[in-house]
């Protein structure tokens, strides 16, 4: 069979308007990657690389504790930070509320030292740890100092609230994990 | 913008008033009574952090029982009163944050509610950032909310069985009895007791706050049958009221107390000159009894406890109750009803009962 002209010409065309979109998509994709990257926090949806604490009891997590069957709930914070310490009787009340079912792990970006003497006069009812290597873990998880963060992580991020949350968020932040159990 | 105005005059005249204050200090002030009996309190049971039904308690800052024992606690990071039935099953829950009538003025410390049930049985909500009561019925139904003048003070509600509410008056010096009109019924003049200090001057950033409030260090609350008790903290004296007139004063200092109180209050001045702690801060009646009440002490360190003193209008120790310290956790006791003691520990309800022997 002989394809006419007209033919050639319209699947030319139509050929280069996939490329085109397909690049444009493309570039898309790059940008979106970039402009995530370029924010100060993780994103719902993106997978944490770097997970590698140390307990006050020098106990060694890494990232298989992640992907255990069950919720994760990460408390980033950092010494002086006062949303943080505003965020500290939500989180107790987080762990609290789900000792049974979801991991906890308070991170600090500090000293062990710090962290024991921090855990002690806060009274906290949930394990801290401080990054093994904390600059690695600061550009992994694109923290800013000073910065709060309230993570659920469940294969990835769920849910991410950055810096000082109210009541309403606190609860639905429980609802949301209560939802996953 | 006259209300900031009136305010701006009254603390200046406050201020003024104040600093012509006359401070007194005790010095060597003798014991009037002696501990003979100390009672362990044991832990019951706290209320959990989940409620049930989606409903979670963050941070109780108040609360108050009603004749019922039915418990009502102020959240204060959700501005919402938890109801709770006797058995501590949750009832039901009512308030929020709003500047519409029977809305709380917002959430955080920096916006104190403080509840108490009126001897009237009206659940009283004094939201202090607006100088602002809220009326509640018991089922938690907006009745009515009034403002008080910014010179009248007041932290945890006092309402008689009329719905009278009671106030000190920073700017006549006296305590106010005002109707659900806000009419003034009675004013009755507090002391001088109210300026007078057991051992050591305080340090100026305490006097200035003084000279701001003159009643601030001063609580008052109605014992069940309806007798006045006016606690001056510094002093630690109690005067009973009944009927207008003063039928007794009473000078809490007991032996231990005083002598830890000494001790530790000498320590404090040494780090600090603006250090400044009082015997008792805390006073909050009987509901089983019309004559008895309690008073907490912040410390006894030589016996290293946390410790309620039970006295009678007659001003007769009756013992002293104590839960061991354990810092950095302090226990604020608030209530005790039905023989159970409810304090604020840790963000969270804690029940305690005394030992039996």
């Amino acid at each position: 069979m002989k394809l006419s002209t007209k033919t050639y010409t319209f699947t030319a065309i139509l050929l280069s308007v996939f490329v085109f979109l397909g690049y444009a998509l493309y570039k898309c994709h790059q940008a979106n990657r970039k402009l995530r990257s370029s924010l100060p926090y993780l994103t719902v949806g993106e997978s944490i690389h770097y997970f590698n604490l140390i307990g006050m009891d020098e106990t060694r997590i890494d990232q298989s504790n992640l992907e255990k069957d069950r919720p994760v709930l990460i408390f980033i914070f950092s010494r002086p930070c006062s949303p943080c310490d505003k965020n500290l009787v939500y989180w107790k009340k987080m762990a609290e509320i789900f000792k049974e079912d979801v991991s906890v792990y308070g991170i600090i970006l500090g000293k062990l030292t710090e962290a024991y003497n921090f855990s002690e006069t806060s009274r906290l009812n949930f394990n801290i740890y401080v990054p093994e290597d904390a600059a690695l873990f600061i550009r992994e998880m694109r923290i800013k100092l000073n910065f709060s963060q309230t993570i659920i992580y469940s294969g990835k991020v769920r849910y991410v609230r950055l810096g000082e949350m109210n009541g309403e968020e606190a609860v639905g932040i429980i609802k949301t994990v209560k939802g996953m159990i | 913008m006259l209300k900031k105005c009136v305010l701006l005059l009254s603390m200046t005249m406050a201020a003024l008033h104040g600093f012509s204050m006359e401070i007194d200090v005790i010095k060597n002030p003798k014991p009037t009574m002696k501990e003979k009996q100390f009672v362990l309190l044991n832990k019951v049971k706290d209320i959990p952090a989940d409620l049930g039904n989606d409903q979670y308690l963050f941070r109780p800052t108040s609360m108050t029982i009603d004749k019922n024992n039915n418990l009502y606690v102020y959240d204060n990071l959700q501005a919402k009163i938890f109801k709770f039935d006797g058995d501590l099953k949750l009832m039901k829950s009512f308030g929020k944050v709003g500047a519409g009538p029977g809305e709380f003025s917002g959430t955080g410390l920096s916006y104190m509610v403080v509840i108490k049930i009126g001897r009237d049985g009206k659940l009283y909500a004094n939201n202090l950032k607006s100088g602002k009561m809220i009326v509640f019925n018991q089922n938690g139904e907006f009745i009515r909310e009034f403002r008080y003048q910014s010179w009248n003070f007041i932290i945890i509600p006092v309402v008689d069985v009329q719905g009278n509410v009671y106030f000190t008056s920073v700017k006549e010096r006296t305590i106010d009895v005002l109707n659900e009109k806000r009419v003034k019924l009675i004013s009755v003049e507090y002391e001088k007791e109210n300026f007078n200090y057991l051992f050591y001057k305080p340090g100026p950033i305490h006097l200035n706050t003084v000279a701001e409030n003159p009643s601030i260090d001063l609580s008052m609350d109605l014992t069940l049958n309806s007798r006045l008790l006016i606690f001056f903290k510094n002093s630690s004296t109690i005067l009973v009221l009944e009927n207008k007139k003063i039928v007794n004063k009473i000078r809490i200092w007991p032996e231990e107390a005083l002598d830890s109180y000494k001790t530790e209050i000498s320590d404090l001045l040494r780090q600090h000159k603006d250090m400044f702690k009082k015997m008792f801060f805390k006073l909050f009646v009987d509901e089983d009894n019309d004559s008895h009440f309690y008073l907490q002490s912040g410390s006894n360190r030589k016996r290293d406890i946390n410790a309620l003193y039970k006295c009678n209008t007659g001003g007769e120790l009756l013992k002293t109750l104590y839960i061991r310290l354990n810092e950095p956790s302090f226990t604020r006791f608030e209530v005790k009803k039905n023989n159970l003691f409810y304090g604020i520990e840790d963000e969270k309800i804690t029940i305690y009962k005394e030992e039996k022997k």
